[in-house]
C-alpha cells in the first residue's frame, strides 16, 4: 500500500477538491472521456481521464488491473492520484489512447451501454487505438510481455521458434501480442498493404471495419523500414507459416471481438485455425449481425475496408471450403500453396511493396488499383498474407497446412490471454488454445459465459471456504488445505496491467 | 395415520420457521455489492453503476426472507454506513478480491464496522468476490490479509464468489442462514 486514505489530512483532501474541481471545468474535462457525455463527474485514477458515472460503471467491471475507479466528489484521493490525473487529463490520455482511432469513427451512444462497453474494452483492455509504434516498442520489451498473465503469448521460454521469427519479422511479428489487439489488428493492414489484398475484393462487400484504416499507415511505415533495410528481410522472409493462418485469425477473432467478444471471436477464430483457411473463414466468420454492430460504430466506408469486411453469405460452418474457393483462385490443385509457388508471390510483392515504400504517405490500403500481379481480383485479401514478404512458407514448409500450427506456442501455464485474438475456451474444437488457457482468464467476458470457470477459482475452493466462530481456536485448521492457494493458477502478485508506457506519457 | 400427522407438522413448522433477516452488504466501492444483490435477487448479471446511496432488495431463501442492504462504498459515504447497522443481524463484507492494493484498506474497513456496537452479534459473512480476475487473491490469502482471524465473539464464514457467474453466492447464503443470530440477540 503506497499510502493510506486515512493519512490525507483534511487540508491536503480540501485541496485535492479544488485541484479536481478546477480540472472538471477544464474544456477537456468536460465531456467523459469515453462516451463524451457531459459533466464527468468520476474518475480512472490510473488511466487519468474523467468518465460519466455510466462509463465509470463499466471501467469498474474491467478490474483495478485496467481502471480504478473514483468519484471526484465523493472518494478520498491521495496526493499522487491527483498529480497523476493532473499530468493528465481526458484530451492527453485519449491522445494516448485514441491515437489511432479512425477519423470517421462514431462515439457509441451513451444509452447504448453494449456499444460503450465494447469500445471502453478495445480502447483500454485491447489497446485497439494506442498509436502502434507505442505498442510496438513495448513489445520488443522482452519483461513487458509477461505482464500481468495477459499475453496469449507466453514468453521466451515456452515460445517456438517460429513465433519469435514472427517477432523478429516485420509484420506479423505484431501477432506476438503483448496486447493481443495487436495480434489482432496488425496483420490486417500487411495484407491490405501488400498488393494483392489492395484489391478491393468486389464480392467482399458488406461491411467497413476500421482495422485497414486504422493501422495502414503505420504498415506503411513498415513496409518503408523493410525496403530500408534488406537485410531484414530474409529474416521476414523466414517467418513461419503459419502466419497465414495466424495473422488472420487473429484478425477475425480480435476484431470480431469488438462488438461482440462473447460470439464472435469463437466462430471467427476456430476455423481459420482450425483449416488454415487464412482469411476467407476469418471474416467469414464473423456473424453478420457482428459485423453490423461494428459498422455501427463506424460511419462511413473506409476505402481500404473492404480488407477486414466479411463476405456476407460465407458462414463459419464451412472453413473449409473457403479455404479450397480461395486457394484455389491461386490456381492449383492443392488447396495449399506449395512452398515455391508461395515463395515467388512472396517475392514479386515485396518488391511490390518496395514500390509502395517508395511512396510515403500513400495510404496502402486505399489503392485498390495496386493489384498483385497474378492475383485474380476478387481473392479476399487476407488471402494473400500466406505470400507476404516474411512469411515465405519455403522456410518452414512442414509448418504451412498444419492447421493451428501457430496455436503450438501457447502451452499451458499460468498465464491467461486476455481480450486477444485468440479466446481460448471460447473456440469449440481448438484443442491448442483451449489446452491448459483458462477461460477464465477472459475479463472480456467477465466470466459470465464460461461454464467452466477454470481461472484462479475452482468448484473445491468455492466448496472450500475458510469459516470461524468466536476465534482461532474454532477455526479448522483444515480449511486452508481445502483452499488450494493455487500459485500456478495465477501470475505473480504484482502483476498488473502494463502501464508505464502511459505513466511516460503523463510526463 | 400418526406418520402422517407428524409429517403434516413438520411441514407446518416447516412453513412456520419462515424467518425474515436483515443484512447489511457492505465493502469498498466496487467491490461488487450490487452486483451480488441483483445476482441473487434476479439470478442475472446487471452492469451496475457506482451505487450513490443505497439499494434494498428482499431475497427468499431457505425459508428465509433476507432483506438485504446494499449501501454505496465510496469513501465519503462510508460514514454513512452506520446509521444501517441498527438492527441488522447479518453483514455481508464484499471484497474485490484482485485489489491486492486496498485489501488493507477493506481490512480496516470491515473491522471498524464490527467494532460499532450495533454490529457486535451480527454474523459475518465475506465474499471473495471477483475470483474469475486474474491474480485474484483466493480465501486463505484473504482471510489473513481482513485478519479474520483476530474476529472475536462471532460468527464469520469467508466465500469466494464470482457475482457474475453467481458462483459462491448461495454457498454463502446457506451459511448464513444458519448462522443468524435471534432477533433478540441483536
Amino acid at each position: 500500500m503506497v499510502a493510506d486514505k486515512n493519512s490525507v489530512t483534511k487540508e491536503q483532501h480540501e485541496r485535492h477538491k479544488k485541484i479536481l474541481d478546477a480540472l472538471l471545468k477544464q474544456p477537456e474535462n468536460r465531456c467523459c472521456a469515453d462516451c463524451g457525455s457531459r459533466g464527468p463527474r468520476w474518475a480512472s485514477v490510473n488511466l487519468g481521464v474523467f468518465l460519466c458515472i455510466q462509463c465509470s460503471g463499466i471501467h469498474r467491471s474491467l478490474g483495478v488491473h485496467i481502471s480504478q475507479v473514483r468519484s471526484a466528489t465523493l472518494d478520498t484521493w491521495l496526493p499522487d492520484q491527483v498529480a497523476f490525473i493532473q499530468s493528465m487529463g481526458n484530451q492527453k490520455a485519449n491522445e494516448y489512447w485514441e491515437a489511432e482511432l479512425p477519423s470517421n469513427f462514431k462515439r457509441p451512444s451513451e444509452q447504448d451501454r453494449p456499444a460503450v462497453e465494447s469500445f471502453i474494452r478495445a480502447k483500454y483492455e485491447r489497446k485497439a487505438f494506442v498509436a502502434r509504434e507505442r505498442r510496438r516498442s513495448k513489445e520488443d520489451r522482452p519483461a513487458s510481455r509477461h505482464e500481468g498473465g495477459y499475453n496469449s503469448d507466453h514468453g521466451p521460454a515456452s515460445r517456438p521458434p517460429q513465433h519469435e521469427e514472427r517477432r523478429g519479422g516485420a509484420g506479423p511479428s505484431q501477432a506476438a501480442p503483448a496486447r493481443p489487439t495487436m495480434a489482432v489488428k496488425v496483420p490486417l493492414p500487411r495484407a491490405a498493404a501488400s498488393p494483392a489484398a489492395a484489391v478491393p475484393a468486389p464480392r467482399v462487400a458488406t461491411s467497413t471495419a476500421p482495422p485497414p484504416k486504422v493501422e495502414s499507415a503505420p504498415a506503411l511505415m513498415d513496409l518503408l523500414s523493410l525496403a530500408d533495410s534488406p537485410p531484414k528481410a530474409p529474416t521476414s522472409n523466414t517467418t513461419a507459416a503459419p502466419v497465414p493462418a495466424a495473422a488472420p485469425a487473429a484478425n477475425a477473432g480480435g476484431w470480431a471481438a469488438f462488438p461482440e467478444p462473447g460470439q464472435a471471436a469463437a466462430p471467427a477464430a476456430a476455423p481459420s485455425a482450425a483449416a488454415t483457411a487464412p482469411a476467407t473463414s476469418a471474416p467469414a466468420g464473423v456473424p453478420a449481425s457482428t459485423m453490423s454492430a461494428l459498422t455501427d460504430l463506424f460511419t462511413a466506408s473506409t476505402p481500404g475496408g473492404p480488407a477486414t469486411s466479411a463476405p456476407a453469405a460465407a458462414t463459419p460452418e464451412k472453413p473449409k471450403k473457403n479455404a479450397t474457393d480461395i486457394m484455389s483462385l491461386f490456381d492449383q490443385g492443392s488447396p495449399f500453396m506449395n512452398p515455391q509457388q508461395a515463395q515467388l508471390q512472396q517475392q514479386m510483392m515485396y518488391m511490390q511493396q518496395q514500390q509502395m515504400g517508395g511512396m510515403p504517405g500513400v495510404y496502402p490500403g486505399a489503392m485498390p488499383g495496386v493489384a498483385m500481379p497474378g492475383v485474380v481480383p476478387g481473392s479476399m485479401p487476407g488471402v494473400v498474407s500466406g505470400a507476404m514478404p516474411g512469411v515465405v512458407p519455403g522456410g518452414m514448409p512442414g509448418m504451412f497446412p498444419q492447421p493451428g500450427a501457430h496455436a503450438s506456442p501457447e502451452p499451458s501455464s499460468s498465464h491467461m490471454p486476455v481480450g486477444g485474438p485468440f479466446v481460448p475456451g471460447m473456440m469449440p474444437g481448438f484443442a491448442p488454445y483451449a489446452q491448459g488457457m483458462p477461460p477464465a482468464g477472459f475479463p472480456g467476458f467477465y466470466a459470465a459465459h464460461q461454464p467452466g470457470f477454470a481461472g484462479p477459482y475452482s468448484p473445491a475452493q468455492a466448496g472450500g471456504p475458510l469459516g470461524g466462530l468466536g476465534g482461532p481456536e474454532q477455526y479448522q485448521p483444515q480449511a486452508p488445505a481445502a483452499v488450494p492457494s493455487g500459485p500456478a493458477k495465477k501470475d505473480a502478485p504484482g502483476a498488473q496491467y502494463d502501464f508505464s508506457d502511459l505513466q511516460a506519457f503523463a510526463k | 395415520m400418526g406418520i402422517l400427522f407428524t409429517k403434516l407438522a413438520n411441514v407446518i413448522g416447516l412453513l412456520l420457521s419462515n424467518r425474515e433477516a436483515r443484512i447489511l452488504c457492505l465493502g469498498l466501492d466496487a467491490a461488487g455489492k450490487t452486483t451480488i444483490l441483483y445476482k441473487l435477487k434476479l439470478g442475472e448479471t446487471t452492469h451496475t453503476v457506482p451505487t450513490i446511496g443505497f439499494n434494498v432488495e428482499t431475497v427468499e431463501y431457505r425459508n428465509v426472507s433476507f432483506t438485504v442492504w446494499d449501501v454505496g462504498g465510496q469513501h465519503r459515504i462510508r460514514q454513512l454506513w452506520n446509521h444501517y447497522f441498527q438492527g441488522s443481524q447479518g453483514l455481508i463484507f464484499v471484497v474485490d478480491s484482485q485489489d491486492r492494493a486496498r485489501v488493507q484498506e477493506a481490512r480496516e474497513e470491515l473491522h471498524s464496522i464490527l467494532n460499532a456496537d450495533e454490529m457486535r452479534n451480527v454474523a459475518v459473512l465475506v465474499f471473495a468476490n471477483k475470483q474469475d480476475l486474474p491474480t485474484a487473491m483466493n480465501v486463505a490469502e484473504l482471510t489473513d490479509k481482513l485478519g479474520l482471524h483476530s474476529i472475536r465473539q462471532r460468527s464469520w464464514y469467508i466465500q469466494s464468489a464470482c457475482a457474475p457467474t453467481g458462483e459462491g453466492l448461495y454457498e454463502g447464503l446457506d451459511w448464513l442462514a444458519g448462522h443468524l443470530p435471534k432477533k433478540d440477540e441483536i
